[in-house]
């Protein structure tokens, strides 16, 4: 280590700036070193992908502004010797740095000019504790750091699960069509109430399926479910019996006297009224 | 006064049942009854089956 008042190519603010603190004292080569109460403060488990509408899913958050990070470990000097770059608290009140940051930043530019950097003490505009903290924030632009995502569009957010109610509906969409087909034009009733719960129709494991009406007979629908389409539309095909046959046919009847007549002849055929005459 | 009269066909839209947000637009007689046909459905490239929304767009 070259004593820097021997130095006389350093610029004189330098010079004098060494003189007043000493190199053997104040420099960051010989602060004291830092206390590492953790490892890692940035989370290093994978995250969920940004591409659902998981809220839980739009990266890690924010560092808090008192937590401990490898970037403020660098600042922390020896209590004896005071460090003219840093604030300092004295007598339980805080005194402001001997050299504001527009100066720290001067002699820091001037000092990586001569590289005599690491002769000064530890402050904000070290290269090193820039690099620290440019790990820790990233760009300072939200998610850009290390273990944080960004946001996304909503269209980016919520494609999986879009696509994953395309696929149930492609899936389910050849039986869609063939009780289309064979519940006819004619029921409006089909028509409206499918439209109306196609999301639910579609939903194929039936673990949020349709709740009904409540017209059908609870062991019809057992007999033909094997899935929440099918009792859907079971539910359906017994309106639209019980209204053509029984207009005016209560809870009570449905119960006790079409459910019956249903269960002998199973409904898994369709009507027989349909595409015929379209 | 006299309410005017509603006109004797009404524009409806058909919803894609593949869930892709695709629809077309129709126009019917009021005293029809709903529309319901397949057709070719550009997101999923196939035809699929479109039925008619029902009035006030509650389902999507």
């Amino acid at each position: 280590m070259a004593n820097p008042a021997q130095a006389p190519a350093l610029p004189q603010r330098l010079v004098n700036f060494f003189a007043r603190y000493p190199p053997q004292l104040h420099s960051a080569a010989v602060r004291r070193p830092a206390p590492r109460p953790k490892e890692a403060t940035v989370p290093q488990t994978p995250l969920p992908s940004p591409y659902t509408s998981d809220r839980d899913a739009k990266g890690a958050q924010a560092l808090k502004p008192t937590e401990w990070t490898p970037a403020k470990a660098l600042l922390v000097t020896s209590d004896t010797v005071r460090n003219p770059f840093l604030p300092h608290k004295r007598f339980g009140k805080w005194e402001s740095p001997r050299y504001g940051l527009r100066q720290q930043a001067d002699l820091m530019k001037l000092a990586i000019k001569y590289k005599v950097e690491t002769l000064l003490p530890p402050s904000r505009k070290s290269p090193e504790f820039k690099d620290k903290r440019r790990q820790e924030r990233g760009l300072q632009v939200k998610g850009t750091g290390i273990g944080q995502k960004v946001k996304g569009h909503k269209w980016e957010r919520t494609m999986e699960s879009r696509l994953e109610d395309r696929r149930k509906a492609m899936e389910g969409m050849p039986e869609m069509v063939r009780m289309w087909k064979q519940v006819g034009l004619d029921s409006t009733f089909f028509l409206t109430s499918l439209t109306r719960t196609n999301r639910e129709v579609m939903d194929v494991d039936g673990s949020n399926g349709p709740s009904g009406n409540g017209n059908a007979p609870t062991e019809l629908v057992e007999a033909s479910f094997y899935s929440s389409f099918w009792r859907y539309t079971t539910n359906i095909l017994c309106t639209i019996q019980t209204a053509v046959t029984y207009p005016n046919a209560s809870q009570w009847t449905l119960t006790h006297h079409i459910q019956p007549l249903l269960l002998r002849s199973p409904v898994e055929k369709g009507p027989s009224f349909g595409v015929s005459d379209y | 006064m006299a309410k005017k009269a509603k006109s004797r066909t009404v524009a409806v839209r058909l919803i894609s049942m593949a869930m892709t947000g695709y629809y077309r637009t129709m126009i019917r007689p009021r005293v029809h009854r709903p529309l319901s046909m397949m057709k070719y459905d550009p997101v999923v490239k196939k035809q699929v089956l479109f039925l008619e929304a029902t009035k006030g767009g509650k389902n999507k």
